[in-house]
């Protein structure tokens, strides 16, 4: 498999990490909720589909990107940077 | 079947030198000539029982002239380059080349495991499934005996035997990166090819075989003149000499993968006798191309008939190649049974090239006249609306019995006539070989003129082009290779302007054109054993018993009866299975549906996977003062991928023995431990200070400059994650410190946090863990070593008190020292810059050996901090909280931080956890790690109340001691448990005590 | 700046010059200064100018978004830049120690490289006086490109005995000299 990274260009899937679900976002810090916790560390729907995870660069610049993948036809379908320079990236 | 070399002339051994060749086959000496292969070798020198089937035990023979080869299979070499399985089609003979049968004994011409075939109908499709089960009598009699049945089965079965001593070869690897990948390199191929190239794009061209050229090579048509042969070989050469192209030849591409990613193996010495040492015997290369034409051709494909296995049966175009490329004549009277017009040209060009044809089989009744005339040409006897009834002869073909055939009803007529022959030339038309794109995924589609399946669309960027694509035939072929070129430019954005683009200014071809299409015949039903996959010795009758079992998916015949699972994946099996299947269901082959073809295309030496990991399977890390402690004799081991001392052995000692003597030296005087390994992480930012306090489970927000402290960092799951300490250097900047183990962890968890939790924080992480060498310095002498030697700092207890950090220098080195403790003894953390870390090493030890200052391993450093009570990595197995090993008192309740939340459950609470101990061995036996805690004895233990993590023997204590994880561990001191450990036969009478072991008031480290 | 005690590499043992074939020569050494800077989002412009004005550069690679390593051929980088470079500015981080460079030059070059890193070397993809970050296996490496068959390679101090191993049997092959 192939990944875009914004930074370094299309490059093996070997030179990243998987992160996991994107749509899993960490409530705010002073959200005290068990449940929020549980539901953010927990809860995932494992589409067959549309996918939307997180993997970071590891063996390369170590920016953090967004994929849009298919988890049926392994279609790639973005890579969307994230992090402090996400807006300098796209 | 008796082969025999023909007289070689021009067409007639297109591919032979005249250099002759010995080689050896089942310690048989034999010659050959250059440009011959294994098979063409044997064949020529009359051997027509290469090889035993599988399950039968059958002899075979030679069946095609190309990889999709189902019966030839041997073993070459010997020693550690044994390779089984080989196929004989592909192996190019060189001088010396030693090969031998396999699956026979005592020999291939007579072997006795042929036994098996008298059990005939028990050994059917699926028999493994409905045998070997026995009752459930006293003590399993009945199912032992079934199982020896089994083991004495599986010692029969199987194809070639592998080898267990080292492969003395070594692989390469290359990554490679085009715009057009094409493979193939036949008519379809090469015009793809020249199409693509001359509009400088980077073109990469794979063709299997060791010359270029396809069915050119062996085809009597003229293109532009010139023999196809002559033109095919120019073309490759102009080609090769252009810099945007990379042509490889003896490379299979074996694998289609996601995003356009191929898998190709280079053969680079295996056709070589002399093989330079430096050159890899095979190269495994990863191709990322933007766009690709599969040029692969077509595949030819017998029709079953009963005795269709026997040596001499082979297909007709294979025949036809061994006749022009090899020179060598298949047999000395040549039967061809055909069902379309190519087994017609095969008869003649085998017949041109001095082989006897003595008939031509046709089951169609009405054969074009200008086909017909062919036969006429060959001096054959032809017969038409005929079929094979049976064949004659046990070990080879010594007849066949023919008789008329309707190919509308499939009925064979009451007739019978003889035909003397001993080889028989099948053709049952051709499948487009499209394993690639199915590899992919791609659906085929049936198409019921060629009889044949097509590729179906593409799901990634290629296009197909000529046989492949169901276009044959030369004049298509040329023209679907510049069209699919065409299309695979316009993938990449290049567009060739109309003119230069006309398709159909192809070459001039002076030849045949014929009609590929076959009449429907797969399978002459003659009530006779038939078989449809000659590598698993699947019978026409199994797949007709699968589908009478139920077994009505085409996915369950494969995996019922194994057909297309050998290691020729069906070949050339698939389809006529199929249609054997879709007769007996009464549905049109359209409608039953295809398996998915895996990777690899053939098979492929583990070694080409492997490359150039072979050997030395991971990339060692070394300390900056690994050739230190080599020279010093210690025993180095590997902890994860870094290479450190365990013990600093002196002659004769055991690893015990040195661990003991180095813990106390340590504690009675100093010692020196490198811990670069450490990892090590630079925190800066205007933020800093705030994220630390996030990800930590104790307060790092007011911790001053020029201070380090101890750290736990949690998961969000409220369990522990890793520990380590964080020094503050400066307002904003901070040197952290990890496990070893748990540096890449923890730097992917911040970058985690850094960038998509908190990307509004102003933090900076950066690994400088191969930046520093580290230097642990412990004992009641350490100060005093470290005042003998550091300049332009103070190491008193006020100028550098517990915790404390200081800049220094030691020689002219400028170091870092930080007064931490993991020993519990007074001690120091000395850090340099990683390149001076060996002088470093050096000066601390000048500087100690006044105070008898020793080296210490791992050993030891285990020894001391379990000791102390300090928990690592064993007690941090990822299911510990701060509660469960006595660290409650670093959980902050001011803050929240990663974990805090879930560290809430009430299952954190509970009484009853796993909570850390240490125990004592009362009968001064080892105890293990891993052991369960127990009340029972060593054969009624009863349940385990926990398990042992570190362990060591304790020179304070003067026993043996471990740390452990016991329920409700903190209220049970003084209670006496077993540390028991089955798997090694170990029951080890302890006490449960606190695992504040040595100096419980710090007073040492503080001091 | 006073006298500093002299940098050992874990190569210098094993890179020892050898005579060979020209198509591949392969060198090592370590680095004068080997600084990392990381610019925040909002002050990538002035870091860039910080470090343009610095004298005596050798490389300047960018290795990520803000984010540059400089190899200079002088000593003391790091505590220049962080006399420039502040906390609202950016971050300097010191690597002087935590890499080795290895370089491979010679017309195979390419060919080596391409036998073990997963990258594009063609020069259209990777043009000269760029950097790109990688990895073979296990080790990660920031290359950068001096000239069409020149490459500048920094390898983690720890596993660079293994890479040079790697390197040297990899260009066996074509044969190789060490300078």
């Amino acid at each position: 498999m192939r990944l875009t990274c914004p930074y370094c260009g299309p490059r093996d899937h070997q030179e990243f990490t998987y992160r996991g679900d994107a749509s899993a976002v960490r409530p705010v810090l002073d959200n005290t909720s068990i449940d929020d916790h549980n539901a953010y560390i927990y809860d995932r729907t494992n589409p067959d589909g549309l996918h939307r995870e997180l993997w970071n660069h590891t063996s390369g610049c170590r920016t953090h990107i967004i994929v849009e993948r298919n988890t049926i036809t392994h279609d790639v379908v973005s890579c969307e940077p994230v992090g402090p320079f996400a807006e300098q990236l796209k | 079947m008796s082969g025999f070399r023909l007289n070689l002339r021009d067409g007639v051994g297109a591919n032979l030198s005249d250099n002759a060749i010995s080689f050896s086959f089942d310690g048989k000496n034999y010659r050959g000539l250059e440009g011959d292969t294994l098979a063409s070798a044997l064949l020529a020198n009359g051997v027509s029982i290469i090889a035993r089937s599988f399950k039968y035990h059958r002899p075979r023979g030679v069946f095609t002239a190309g990889s999709e080869e189902p019966n030839a299979l041997i073993t070459l070499h010997s020693g550690g380059r044994t390779e089984p399985n080989i196929r004989a089609t592909e192996v190019e003979l060189y001088e010396g080349l030693v090969a031998r049968s396999q699956n026979r004994w005592p020999s291939v011409n007579f072997d006795l495991m042929a036994v098996n075939q008298l059990a005939g109908k028990a050994f059917s499709a699926g028999f493994y499934y409905k045998t070997f089960m026995g009752p459930a009598l006293q003590g399993h009699k009945a199912t032992r005996f079934w199982w020896l049945c089994e083991q004495l089965i599986r010692r029969a079965a199987g194809l070639g035997r592998g080898t267990t001593i080292p492969d003395p070869d070594h692989y390469a690897r290359m990554n490679a990166f085009c715009d057009v990948l094409v493979v193939g390199s036949g008519a379809a191929g090469l015009s793809a090819a020249r199409r693509a190239a001359a509009s400088g794009a980077r073109i990469i061209v794979c063709e299997e075989s060791a010359r270029a050229g396809g069915a050119l090579v062996s085809t009597p048509d003229f293109i532009d003149g010139e023999p196809a042969r002559d033109w095919s070989a120019d073309q490759i050469s102009e080609l090769s000499a252009m810099d945007n192209v990379c042509v490889l030849t003896r490379t299979t591409v074996q694998s289609y993968f996601d995003d356009n990613t191929f898998f190709a193996v280079e053969r680079v010495t295996d056709h070589l006798s002399h093989k330079d040492k430096t050159s890899p015997r095979q190269r495994a290369w990863n191709i990322r191309a933007r766009s690709a034409v599969i040029a692969t051709g077509a595949l030819e494909r017998p029709m079953v008939f009963a005795g269709n296995d026997r040596p001499g049966i082979m297909l007709a175009d294979s025949a036809r190649r061994y006749a022009i490329e090899f020179g060598t004549a298949p047999g000395r009277a040549v039967a061809v049974f055909t069902n379309n017009d190519t087994g017609w040209l095969a008869a003649r060009d085998m017949a041109k090239a001095g082989v006897i044809v003595t008939a031509i089989v046709d089951v169609r009744a009405d054969i074009e006249p200008s086909i017909r005339s062919i036969g006429e040409e060959c001096r054959a006897t032809i017969h038409s609306g005929s079929a094979i009834k049976s064949v004659k002869g046990m070990r080879g073909v010594s007849g066949i019995v023919i008789a008329n055939y309707n190919e509308l009803t499939g009925e064979l007529g009451d007739d019978s006539k003889s035909i003397a022959c001993d080889c028989v030339a099948v053709s049952g038309g051709w499948s487009p070989a499209f394993h690639l794109t199915s590899q992919q995924g791609g659906k085929p589609t049936w198409d019921a003129e060629l009889q044949a399946f097509l590729p179906g669309e593409p799901l990634q960027k290629w296009h197909g082009a000529g046989a492949m694509a169901g276009e044959f035939g030369l004049t298509r072929a040329f023209r679907s290779g510049e069209e699919a070129a065409l299309k695979a430019l316009a993938d990449i954005g290049v567009t060739i302007p109309k003119q230069a683009a006309k398709a159909g200014s192809g070459p001039d071809i002076d030849g045949d054109e014929i009609d590929y299409a076959p009449a429907p015949v797969f399978e002459i039903n003659s009530g006779g054993k038939s078989f449809v996959d000659l590598q698993h010795d699947v019978t026409a009758e199994d797949v007709r018993l699968a589908h009478r079992e139920g077994f009505v998916s085409v996915e369950h015949l494969k995996r019922y009866t194994t057909l297309g699972m050998a290691t020729d994946q069906g070949k050339t099996s698939n389809v006529t299975g199929l249609a054997i299947m879709a007769a007996a269901s009464n549905k049109p082959i359209a409608d039953t549906g295809t398996t998915r073809f895996r990777p690899p295309y053939t098979p492929v030496a583990m070694g080409a996977i492997a490359g150039e990991k072979y050997g030395h399977l991971a990339a060692e890390r070394l300390t900056p003062m690994h050739d230190i402690h080599v020279d010093l004799g210690a025993n180095m081991y590997a902890n994860g991928p870094w290479m450190r001392p365990e013990t600093y052995n002196l002659p004769g000692e055991t690893v015990e023995q040195a661990y003991i003597r180095e813990t106390r030296a340590v504690r009675a005087g100093a010692g020196l431990v490198d811990v670069s390994t450490l990892g090590k992480i630079d925190v800066q930012g205007p933020d800093a200070a705030e994220f630390l306090n996030r990800v930590y489970s104790n307060g790092f927000a007011k911790l001053p400059v020029g201070k380090a402290r101890y750290g736990l960092m949690l998961r969000e799951d409220g369990f522990l994650f890793d520990d380590g300490t964080t020094w503050r250097l400066d307002e904003h900047r901070y040197l952290m410190t990890t496990t070893t183990a748990g540096a890449g962890r923890v730097m992917e968890h911040l970058e985690y946090y850094r960038d998509f939790v908190w990307p509004d924080l102003k933090v900076a992480l950066a690994s400088v863990s191969d930046e520093w060498a580290g230097v642990a310095v412990a004992g009641p002498k350490s100060r005093d070593l470290l005042k003998a030697c550091v300049k332009k700092c103070e190491v008193t207890d006020k100028g550098l008190p517990f915790m404390g950090i200081v800049d220094g220098v030691i020689g002219d080195i400028p170091v870092k020292i930080a007064r931490l403790s993991f020993s519990g003894e007074l001690a120091f953390e000395v850090y340099c810059g990683a390149h001076w870390g060996s002088a470093l090493w050096h000066a601390l030890m000048s500087a100690g050996e006044k105070f008898n200052v020793v080296p210490y391993g791992l050993e030891a450093l285990s020894t001391l901090r379990i000791e102390k009570g300090h928990v690592a990595g064993p007690e941090l197995n990822g299911r510990t909280t701060p509660h469960d090993l006595g660290l409650s008192g670093m959980v902050s309740s001011k803050k929240n931080f990663v974990g805090s939340v879930l560290l809430q459950r009430e299952t954190f609470g509970k009484e009853d956890r796993l909570q850390l101990v240490a125990v004592k061995s009362l009968d001064g036996q080892r105890i293990r790690g891993g052991s369960h805690l127990v009340a029972g004895s060593k054969v009624q233990p009863g349940g385990s109340q926990g398990h042992t993590t570190s362990t060591c023997f304790s020179p304070e204590l003067g026993s043996y001691i471990s740390l452990a994880l016991l329920e409700g561990g903190y209220k049970r001191h003084g209670e006496k448990l077993f540390a028991t450990n089955p798997v090694r036969n170990a029951h080890v009478a302890v006490e449960v005590i606190s695992h504040h072991m040595v100096d419980p008031e710090g007073g040492r480290m503080r001091g | 700046m006073a006298d500093l005690a002299e940098k050992l590499s874990p190569l210098h043992e094993l890179a020892m010059p050898r005579s060979g074939s020209d198509k591949v020569i392969l060198s090592e050494r370590l680095c004068d200064s080997l600084v990392q800077v990381q610019a925040w989002p909002d002050s990538v412009g002035e870091v860039e100018k910080q470090i343009k004005q610095t004298r005596g550069k050798r490389n300047v690679m960018p290795t990520g978004p803000g984010r540059w390593l400089i190899d200079d051929q002088s000593e003391g980088l790091e505590e220049k830049l962080r006399k420039k470079i502040g906390a609202e500015l950016g971050a300097v981080t010191g690597l002087t120690h935590a890499r080795v460079v290895v370089s491979i030059s010679g017309e195979k070059a390419t060919w080596v490289l391409a036998s073990g890193i997963a990258l594009d070397f063609d020069v259209t993809a990777f043009p000269i006086g760029t950097t790109q970050m990688s990895h073979h296996h296990e080790i990660g490496l920031t290359i950068y490109r001096v000239g069409e068959n020149s490459f500048d390679l920094y390898v983690f101090t720890s596993l660079v005995r293994s890479f040079w191993h790697w390197i040297e049997k990899a260009s066996a092959e074509i044969g190789y000299s060490v300078i």
